[in-house]
């Protein structure tokens, strides 16, 4: 069971997870977080909980994890980045949780754009982001991160997809270190955003996305698109060289259809 | 005070949460306040002497100002519906649900206040509630649900009230 204690001890951060709410059972950490945005909660704080009741992912889609396996929780972040370049919050979210799975792990891990993160071609990882404006810079962002660690029960149509940290390294993990390495990188990389660096969240985001260079396809809708995945505007949209010029897409599913590893 | 000066403030008022400014320079004093009133026909140029009350530019609200030492009055437009527009603040995809099999959190004809979310901008996975900002009925909904949408491109019309 976590406990505010546990989780923040020897946690050495500069911004994140100054203030830290912890539940049991919750709605949704992302609800919750956002409601403390909207009372002008301070840049940082995380909401995380064992179990919730409605989990959800993107437009709704709906996030199974057992009570106590896994790690659920949001963070309320406020860098004062232009609305165009919002974008990069994925990259900088997804990149983030990938140096610390690799840090702590020691496993391969890929990020798939815009905020995928696989091993061994599986999702053991899903982020859903919300974020706020009232002026042409962000009020706040929510990231939302939902990590499988110690699932083991998965349902057959997401076996093939879906994976947990256990099921691919054949041991349990630790979650609190494991949560400890995430908000850190998180934290460290912060700063990027705080700098408008995004060339250096890119770049790190590149190094560990195989999709690059390689043939892709898009699915936004019903429109299909495929090309070769040449890189990431300045927006954080994907730049993809089509048979009729190159196309950038700012939404969308990516599926890899060859892979030069 | 230069009439395109005064001009600038009413604008700003107009766009503005504020309902009344004054301001004060060079010995001259100008107040514009707002006038919660919704029928333009009562505009009047009353104020007697060096002060003089200007049309409002917009018919919506109906902004009085004495201005000091004022001359001449500004043109009187005809009275015209005016919308608020609500803009999508990034490049994304519009959606008028929570959820592909939720209702759209808006219909045409519905009131809203400020603080309504009217729609979702998602860009790369992110997600971006638009809420209302504000009081009124949803006049026009101008995209189609899952369509992209460019920044700054108009979502909804609100009529004010």
């Amino acid at each position: 069971m976590f406990t505010r204690e546990t989780l923040l001890h020897n946690l050495h951060t500069h911004i994140l997870g100054k203030k830290i709410f912890v539940f049991d059972t919750i709605d949704s950490t992302n609800t919750c977080a956002k409601v403390l945005a909207e009372i002008n909660i301070e840049n940082g704080t995380i909401v995380i909980a064992e179990y919730q009741t409605e989990g959800r992912g993107r437009l709704g889609r709906s996030w199974i994890s057992d009570h106590g396996k896994n790690l659920l929780f949001s963070i309320v972040i406020k860098p004062p980045i232009h609305r165009s370049r919002v974008g990069f919050l994925p990259l900088y979210t997804a990149v983030s949780v990938a140096q610390a799975l690799e840090s702590y792990l020691n496993i391969h891990v890929e990020c798939k754009w815009p905020n995928d993160i696989l091993i061994n071609n599986k999702k053991c990882c899903g982020i859903l982001l919300e974020s706020s404006f009232q002026t042409d810079i962000l009020r706040y962002a929510i990231l939302g991160i939902g990590i499988n660690v110690n699932q083991d029960r998965f349902n057959e149509e997401l076996f093939e997809t879906a994976t947990s940290l256990k099921r691919e390294l054949n041991t349990s993990i630790d979650r609190v270190a494991l949560f400890q390495h995430i908000v850190c990188y998180l934290d460290g990389n912060y700063i990027l955003l705080e700098n408008n660096d995004f060339a250096t969240i890119v770049e790190r985001w590149i190094k560990r996305a195989p999709m690059m260079g390689n043939e892709v396809t898009i699915i936004h809708g019903n429109e299909q698109t495929t090309g070769i995945a040449e890189g990431i505007d300045s927006q954080g949209g994907l730049i993809v060289r089509c048979q009729d010029g190159v196309k950038i897409f700012y939404a969308g599913d990516v599926s890899i259809r060859s892979s030069k590893r | 005070m230069e009439i395109s000066y005064i001009k600038k403030l009413i604008k700003l008022v107009e766009h503005s949460e504020v309902d009344e400014i004054e301001i004060e320079e060079e010995g001259k004093r100008i107040r514009i306040a707002r006038s919660r009133n919704h029928t333009p026909t009562t505009q009047t140029v009353t104020i007697p002497a060096s002060t003089v009350t200007l049309p409002p530019q917009t018919g919506g609200n109906e902004l009085q100002q004495s201005v000091q030492q004022l001359s001449p009055p500004a043109q009187q437009k005809a009275p015209e519906i005016q919308y608020h527009e609500i803009r999508s603040p990034i490049v994304g995809t519009f959606y008028r649900a929570p959820a592909p099999d939720a209702d759209p959190y808006v219909e045409v004809g519905q009131h809203v206040k400020v603080g309504t979310v009217l729609c979702i901008v998602e860009a790369m996975k992110l997600m971006n509630e638009i809420e209302s900002d504000v009081e009124g009925v949803v006049a026009k909904i101008l995209v189609e649900n899952g369509k992209p949408v460019e920044y700054n491109q108009v979502l909804f019309l609100i009529e004010k009230g």
